[in-house]
């Protein structure tokens, strides 16, 4: 009867270890930041290495992927006929500049404005709207077929629209924010709406995620 | 649409008069201060509607802005878009808020470049007639929500 006890006893105890090791498994493995979910937008294990593409930076000079090398890049993709949505994204990019510059030097993050609107946006343009935000800002346009050889390859739509009676239009265009690592990899896709705070906490988790690999 | 269409119907057939402005209450009336060069603005208000019937508002015009239009900006798909409104109805005892990344007014063409701080009157028109007149103060962005 004693013994018949312990053994229950006993049974129960290893039962109850052997699920508590279980969940104990589960979880690490679960939480574990190798795992693919672990950082929402990363594009992880595949992130998508771009090739080579020729923008027209806001100086007028010639911007590809020789200048992504080296350093982290967010790239907005918008035009400065946007009332609504652009500013809000460049007011909150300019809040994660802030951020990210108070922790270390933030010359190696660039904030990149990508004009969909070749027939509107000019270099000079674009000069004086990014640099309202930010002067560290850098803004991208140039031909559609320049921009294009960008967007394209990182899946942006756009859809120009049907000029009104006054010659205006709208332009539909990707609301998402995009990550490119130092190596020229589109790394995350952040979706809207945009908040500084989970922006950069995302961008931090990344960095150390791949410093790790 | 056929709301719209309804309601317009219903307002014309029946003697239906808003009463008191007072009880269409606008605050909060803002207007992103925008680059120098930008060609167009986003306008921001909050509107209660204290009355038992719905309103619909139907224009929005300033005589510092050539012209303005109501927009929803809406994302579908990851895509941003600006969706023309002709009218917003604020149904009886209820309140809209105009906020960054959905229902605003966009500002064509400023008359010159405002800075933040400045007043800028509007004037709202509903469906029945009566028309409103708010200030919408220049501010500038800062990526906060409102």
């Amino acid at each position: 009867m004693f013994s018949k006890r312990i053994t229950t006893f006993s049974i129960l105890a290893i039962s109850l270890i052997a699920f508590g090791l279980g969940v104990g498994l589960y979880s690490a493995n679960y939480y574990k930041p190798d795992t693919k979910q672990a950082i929402t937008g990363m594009l992880w294990p595949n992130p998508k290495q771009l090739r080579h593409f020729a923008t027209i930076d806001h100086a007028g000079d010639v911007f590809g992927l020789d200048n992504l090398r080296g350093k982290w890049s967010f790239l907005f993709f918008g035009y400065t006929h946007c009332p609504d949505i652009c500013p809000q994204t460049l007011a909150v990019l300019n809040q994660v500049h802030k951020q990210l510059g108070n922790a270390r030097p933030a010359s190696d993050v660039q904030i990149i404005f990508v004009s969909v609107d070749s027939g509107r946006d000019q270099s000079q343009q674009l000069a004086e709207y990014v640099s309202y935000f930010n002067q560290d800002f850098i803004g991208l346009g140039g031909t559609p077929e320049q921009v294009q050889s960008l967007a394209s390859q990182i899946g942006v739509l756009y859809i120009i629209g049907e000029e009104a009676a006054d010659g205006g239009y709208l332009v539909d265009h990707s609301a998402s924010l995009f990550l490119i690592d130092p190596d020229g990899r589109l790394i995350a896709v952040f979706s809207a709406p945009h908040q500084a705070d989970p922006i950069v906490s995302r961008f931090k988790k990344i960095k150390t995620f791949l410093e790790k690999h | 649409m056929q709301t719209n269409t309804l309601f317009l119907l219903l307002v014309s057939i029946f003697p239906i008069c808003l009463s008191a402005q007072e009880n269409i209450l606008i605050h909060n009336a803002w207007i992103n201060e925008a680059p120098p060069n930008a060609r167009v603005n986003a306008g921001y208000f909050e509107i209660e509607n204290h009355q038992q019937h719905a309103i619909t508002l139907v224009q929005v015009s300033s005589e510092e802005y050539e012209r303005i239009d109501i927009h929803r900006s809406v994302v579908s798909d990851g895509v941003a878009k600006m969706v023309l409104q002709k009218s917003v109805i604020i149904a009886a005892n209820t309140a809209l808020t105009f906020v960054p990344g959905d229902y605003h007014l966009m500002l064509h063409h400023p008359r010159k470049q405002f800075r933040a701080g400045q007043q800028i009157q509007l004037s709202l028109m509903f469906a029945n007639g009566k028309e409103m007149t708010v200030m919408a103060e220049i501010r500038r962005l800062h990526g906060h929500h409102h």
